[in-house]
């Protein structure tokens, strides 16, 4: 029995700039709690898994105060076969050394195969946990995999590293290991109604901080410490202003999703031949291709 | 996080990649450079494999003082272990890694293993007039920034996204001294295989991965105009996708589909063809890094976020482009 | 000699062999509706009636008026026709059945003689020139001018040709026997004795006697065929057809039936999946082929035909029992018997549901149809699973996030929803009113409009989430549950009874779904709303707008819910705007393409919905195309854009045109 563990951690997405204020405080109504999307990935490659292999377990652990167990269940409506869940209001929003050694503590009760995450949380966006966890357990760690497939006698696992331009690597390790995801081809499925009544009535383990002896861990570190947020860039590289012709409305709109790259918006005129070399000048001013051996770089 | 006593100075990370220095490289010593000079501290960079002649060049001339070589070892794990020993034993206050498409990985495997304080896919470096640096990164999904401040006493390294930084403009050579590391590689556990290399297809890989992206709209008119642009995309090596109009025509599968009911892409550059650019697609490509437009209506939306405009019909002027590339290219190669 | 019936007149003592031979044709017809009968008892579901007397009079009531089948006029005329003569005619066997075997025996009575009988003799003749009519108009239309609703098979032909020449032998034979019998009061049956003086003139009677004997048989044969042949044939739908109408014409125009969650199987993709009732209303169809040339997707060259999947079900289902030669096992339904693109091709826009004669409803099985590829294989279109996401996350299809729904409250200053009381109701605005542009304009000037008129409401704003009809109409059960729960609670909470829409579709769910869900609310559509306010207090409407407005009834208004004369009304109050209607305007409006997921699916076949309709709209050459939905507004400018007639005519919310009007 193959024994697949997945971190899969509920973010706090902010779906729109508007409730931030230009302080950075943001509004509770701006903030929508759902299941980290790499997450879900990794959680869905675990379920193929699963289905190629016939005989496996998968489980889900995170780490989070009360409101994490409704991440939980969507992902054991996806599929998953258990859901253990570290419960304590002060891990609002851990450091990831803090996520990391509590994870530690709960993966050291599993027996484990493989051990998969996210590439990196929508949220804070670090992205170093899978890593920190992998080292801490002295495992096999590949970051940003894709089409994991384990092989027959359940000992190894090929898969796919996402490099850039849509490159890859085909890469082997044994197991145990820990990978971290990335979004390939693969694409969550959505639950069935039966997984989620199944779901419902299945219980999320849930566990507490004393247990693991991680009590003062969560007292002592400090968190990082965010000076500021804020929606606009706060060293801009370049100004933009938005076309006037606009109305107010598009305007803001432009700047708030982030228009600040320059824009040189004069518009070019002239035969196709003259556009076309516009359009190649361009290419290699920004050094989309190179310019050619005979002129000097 | 217990911190060191004194460490000094600046490192970055010198990648490789095949025959080349990485571009992001130039863009952290130029940066590191800047916070070198502010704290009269050096510069250094460690160099994983590669020639230490031809890249050592470039290094001095954008400010690096010394250059670690790095010959032993290959893969990622060996390099790990390399730069963990050379952290402590020269102690840095703060390294700089690119981010993509390891550099994250690596960086965090090292920082655990010497219990540095670290912080991932930063936009912006500063170095204030406290004494603090103050790194700052998106949160939430790209849409906040958040400004990190750390003591620079503190250890740290810090992961950028390519890109961030101004490149300076390179000065003249300076005495730039090479050290070769030779480290003991050690048992360490053995980590990945790798097996082999697959390069991607511009045509078949997935539209958000994608650097260069040609897409369409309604003005290409159907299945010729189509041509002319999987052409220019060919030429480009880049990838075709499209409006909600094209898909909505077929001409375009619905996982190409760029908007707000499509996907939201950020490729390095944009080449829009025969889109009007209406607020629910540019939603899904402003973040471009590069935005070139080509349209027949000089009023059209999608003039406003991009980077070149150009006024024209482009069942003429694409096909006139990709002869010109075809020829361009073709005289690089000599 | 008193008039008077003999029916075995110059064929002998035949009347014992065939009271005998009448059970092979008995035999037969009860054998072939009995088969059907076990179809029906592969559906799930118990098996009682309840109200047996109203529907009873429900099903006489339609099938002798004819009021659903005379919606087509010419078609409807016919089958009345044939339906009359037919019936008439039975009627007349079976009295003359009677008289000749249990009367005469039992009682040596007749009552088929005497001025009763000459009556009888001419109603009977009438039916018979009913039934001939009625069939020349059936042969002639699918035959002659053969619309492509109707098919054209060999089937059909044989079925027609039947019943003429039953009819057609049995007025030979009476024509024969009065012209040998010569009995008074033969011109009580006129086409007898018309026929009689031919045969007079052309046979001897040694000849007509022979010939009417042969006839007799032939007669007698065919008329057996006739019984036999029934439910192997399209003749079935005499039983299927009025059994249907007993069964589920007493059910209300249209809502759906919530799901038991307890069942293994959600939704249909067998035939045993479906409850037995639906799997009666497939054999009742007659291929009048209504519904396919009302559907607007079969119009607009979609894969869809309406009439195709009720066939396709119906043939599924009588290769499902057990004892027919075929397929033992069960097949799954989708991918066989109907395809996904298929299923994918409706709007829920419910004119197959209204078209059909014998209350059929396709519309049903595409969404228990859809209830299976959604809840047991999430097998979902990639765009209605984005629209599920976002639903579940952010609450609303587009994701755009409550707090954005800020963005209509502060242009508009009006008060959220506390605890009701003081307002005369909840305004529920819907998604798109809150976040697409052009609907936000709508809605500004309708809350407006409202103030002028005298009303005090208020709106939910970040509360307001999607009323969850989209996840109905694509499937979706559990997710439509889930949010209309989280809604009721949400006005149980405010204690909100009253609610006006804007949006027809939320207007249906809240107004016909809700109350199944344990709500208890008053809804009203703002159409009703404004015409009820400008009826009580007349007000000062200029006449400076003036021009030709067309109307284009939203089908979640008209068709669902039948309010299509108070936005005419409205219109109609303002002096100087003249109504024109489009061809297919009222209850049988033409779909603008947006519902039942049709908005987010966007890859299209064939032709677009909304430019169809868009041409419509241009024909009538109007200034102004009104309409009271958020999603046919957007969808008809979208279709005159696309066709390129954008400034040919504006695109309005009556709401807006009042309030130009409105000094």
């Amino acid at each position: 029995m193959i024994q697949i563990l997945v971190c899969f951690k509920q973010v706090a997405h902010l779906y729109s700039r508007r409730g931030v204020d230009s302080s950075g405080k943001i509004e509770p109504d701006a903030v929508v709690y759902a299941p980290n999307p790499y997450d879900e990935i990794a959680l869905e490659e675990a379920l193929r898994i699963k289905q190629q292999v016939s005989q496996a377990e998968v489980t889900l652990i995170s780490i989070g105060p009360q409101r994490v167990e409704k991440a939980l269940r969507y992902g054991l409506a996806m599929g998953a076969d258990r859901a253990i869940h570290l419960c304590d209001q002060r891990l609002e929003s851990p450091s990831p050394w803090i996520t990391s050694k509590a994870l530690l503590k709960l993966i050291q009760t599993q027996c484990f195969d493989l051990i998969l995450c996210g590439k990196k949380a929508i949220d804070d966006n670090g992205g170093v946990v899978g890593a920190f966890v992998s080292e801490l357990l002295s495992l096999p760690f590949a970051s940003s995999v894709t089409e994991i497939v384990l092989a027959p006698d359940g000992k190894k696992a090929r898969m796919y590293r996402v490099l850039e331009r849509g490159d890859r690597h085909l890469i082997e390790c044994d197991l145990p290991a820990l990978l971290s995801v990335e979004r390939g081809v693969i694409r969550p499925r959505y639950p069935t109604l039966m997984g989620r009544l199944i779901a419902s009535r299945k219980e999320v383990l849930r566990v507490r901080p004393e247990e693991f002896g991680i009590d003062s861990l969560l007292n002592g570190e400090p968190k990082i410490k965010v000076s500021r947020l804020s929606i606009l860039r706060p060293k801009p590289k370049k100004m933009f202003r938005p076309d006037s012709n606009l109305s107010a409305e598009e305007r803001i709109q432009l700047i708030m999703s982030g228009g600040l790259v320059e824009r040189k918006s004069h518009s070019l005129k002239g035969s196709p031949q003259d556009l076309a070399e516009q359009f190649i000048n361009f290419l290699e001013e920004n050094r989309i291709i190179k310019k050619g051996r005979k002129s000097a770089d | 996080m217990a911190s060191r006593e004194n460490p000094k100075d600046i490192w970055i990370l010198a990648e490789v990649e095949g025959e080349e220095l990485r571009e992001v490289v130039l863009e952290l010593a130029s940066e590191g450079r800047r916070l070198a000079d502010k704290l009269r501290e050096k510069l250094c960079a460690v160099l994983l494999a590669g020639d230490s002649k031809e890249f050592g060049e470039y290094l001095s001339q954008f400010g690096v003082d010394s250059i670690h070589h790095v010959k032993t070892g290959n893969g990622i794990d060996s390099f790990i272990h390399v730069v963990s020993h050379l952290m402590s034993k020269y102690n840095p206050r703060l390294l700089l890694v690119g981010s993509a498409p390891m550099g994250n990985e690596f960086a965090a495997r090292i920082a655990v293993r010497n219990t540095i304080r670290i912080t991932t896919d930063c936009v912006i470096l500063n170095l204030n007039d406290s004494g603090y640096f103050e790194v700052t990164k998106m949160v939430f999904g790209d849409k906040i920034y958040a400004t990190i401040e750390t003591p620079i006493s503190e250890r740290q390294i810090v992961t950028v996204v390519p890109g961030s930084f101004d490149l300076a403009v390179p000065g003249l050579k300076r005495a730039t001294e090479v050290i070769v590391e030779n480290v003991e590689m050690g048992q360490g556990f053995s980590g990945i295989k790798y097996l082999e290399f697959v390069k991607g297809d511009p045509r078949k890989i997935d539209v958000s991965e994608a650097e260069i992206i040609v897409a369409v709209g309604g003005g290409v008119g159907g299945a010729e105009g189509l041509n002319k642009i999987e052409r220019l995309a060919e030429v480009l090596e880049g990838s075709v996708a499209g409006s909600r109009v094209a898909v909505d025509q077929g001409w375009i599968p619905f996982e190409k589909q760029i908007g707000q009911t499509g996907q939201t892409v950020s490729p390095k550059l944009f080449v829009s063809c025969g889109i009007s650019g209406a607020f629910e697609f540019t939603t899904g490509m402003k973040d471009s890094k590069l935005i070139v437009a080509i349209n027949n209506d000089a009023k059209a939306p999608i003039f406003r976020v991009s980077n070149l405009s150009l006024v024209g019909d482009l069942h003429t002027v694409v096909p006139k482009i990709v002869e010109q590339l075809k020829k361009r290219l073709k005289e690089g190669e000599k | 000699m008193t008039p008077t019936r003999e029916i075995f007149w110059n064929i002998g003592d035949v009347r014992t062999l065939v009271h005998l031979l009448m059970f092979i044709p008995l035999f037969f017809l009860l054998y072939g509706l009995f088969f059907h009968f076990r179809c029906y008892r592969l559906g799930r579901g118990g098996k009682g009636f309840d109200h047996v007397l109203k529907r009873m009079v429900s099903l006489f009531s339609t099938v002798f008026t004819h009021r659903t089948i005379l919606k087509d006029r010419y078609g409807g005329l016919m089958h009345l026709f044939i339906f009359w003569g037919f019936f008439m005619l039975f009627l007349g066997t079976i009295a003359v059945f009677i008289q000749d075997s249990v009367l005469r025996t039992l009682l040596e009575a007749k009552f088929l003689h005497g001025g009763f009988y000459l009556l009888f003799k001419l109603t009977l003749d009438l039916s018979g020139i009913l039934l001939l009519v009625g069939v020349s108009m059936g042969i002639y239309r699918r035959y002659v001018l053969k619309p492509s609703k109707l098919d054209t098979g060999p089937e059909y032909a044989f079925v027609f040709f039947l019943i003429l020449l039953i009819t057609l032998s049995g007025f030979s034979l009476e024509g024969l026997r009065l012209s040998v019998l010569k009995p008074s009061g033969s011109f009580w049956s006129p086409v007898g004795s018309v026929l009689g003086s031919f045969f007079e003139s052309t046979l001897q009677e040694n000849w007509r006697l022979a010939f009417h004997r042969t006839l007799w048989w032939v007669h007698l044969g065919l008329s057996f065929l006739f019984v036999a042949y029934l439910p192997f044939s399209k003749l079935l739908h005499i039983f299927s057809s009025s059994f249907n109408i007993f069964v589920n014409s007493m059910t209300p125009s249209f809502t759906l039936q919530s799901l038991d969650f307890g069942s293994e199987r959600f939704g249909v993709n067998r035939i045993r999946d479906f409850a037995w009732e639906s799997l009666v209303a497939l054999d009742a169809c007659t291929e009048c082929g209504r519904c396919q040339s009302a559907c607007p997707a079969y119009l607009s060259e979609k894969p869809l035909n309406p009439k195709k999947i009720i066939l396709s079900l119906q043939k599924r289902m009588r290769k499902e029992l057990p004892f027919s030669f075929g397929q033992s096992l069960p097949r799954d339904l989708i991918g066989d018997a109907v395809m996904e693109e298929e299923i994918w091709g409706c709007t829920t826009c419910l004119n197959c549901v209204k078209q059909c004669p014998v209350f059929i409803k396709p519309l049903k099985k595409i969404l228990e149809l859809r209830r299976h590829l959604i809840l047991t294989e999430s097998r979902i279109p990639l765009e209605i699973e984005r629209v599920y996401r976002n639903l579940e996350w952010f609450g609303d299809p587009l994701g755009i996030g409550k707090i954005n729904r800020d963005e209509l409250i502060q242009s508009t200053r009006i008060e959220r929803a506390g605890n009701e009381g003081a307002n005369d109701f909840l305004f529920w605005v819907g998604c798109q009113g809150y976040f697409h542009d052009r609907n936000r304009r709508t809605l500004i000037v309708l809350f407006r409009l409202l103030q002028k008129l005298g009303f005090t409401f208020s709106v939910l704003g970040r509360e307001e989430t999607c009323c969850g009809d989209v996840a109905r109409r694509t499937g979706n059960e559990y997710l439509f549950k889930t949010i209309a729960e989280k809604n009721i609670e949400c006005f149980e909470k405010r204690r909100i009874t009253k609610i006006v829409t804007h949006c027809p579709h939320c207007f249906n769910v809240f107004k016909n779904e809700y109350p199944h869900l344990g709500a208890n609310l008053m809804v009203s559509h703002y159409a009703e709303l404004l015409k009820e306010s400008l009826e009580k207090t007349p007000r000062n409407l200029s006449s400076d707008l003036t021009g030709k407005v067309t109307f284009h009834d939203p089908c979640y208004l008209s068709r669902y819910n039948g309010i299509f004369s108070e936005p005419r009304r409205i219109l109609k109050s303002i002096p100087g705007l003249e109504i024109v209607e489009m061809s297919r305007s009222k209850e049988d409006t033409f779909c603008c393409g947006a519902g039942g997921g049709g908005m987010w699916l966007g890859r299209q076949i064939g032709k677009k919905m909304n430019e169809m309709r868009a041409e419509e709209a241009l024909i009538t050459k109007a200034d102004y195309l009104a309409t009271a939905c958020p999603y046919c507004l957007n969808m008809m400018e979208d279709g005159l854009k696309s066709l390129s007639k954008g400034v040919a005519l504006e695109v309005v919310d009556i709401a807006e045109l009042l309030d130009r009007a409105l000094v």
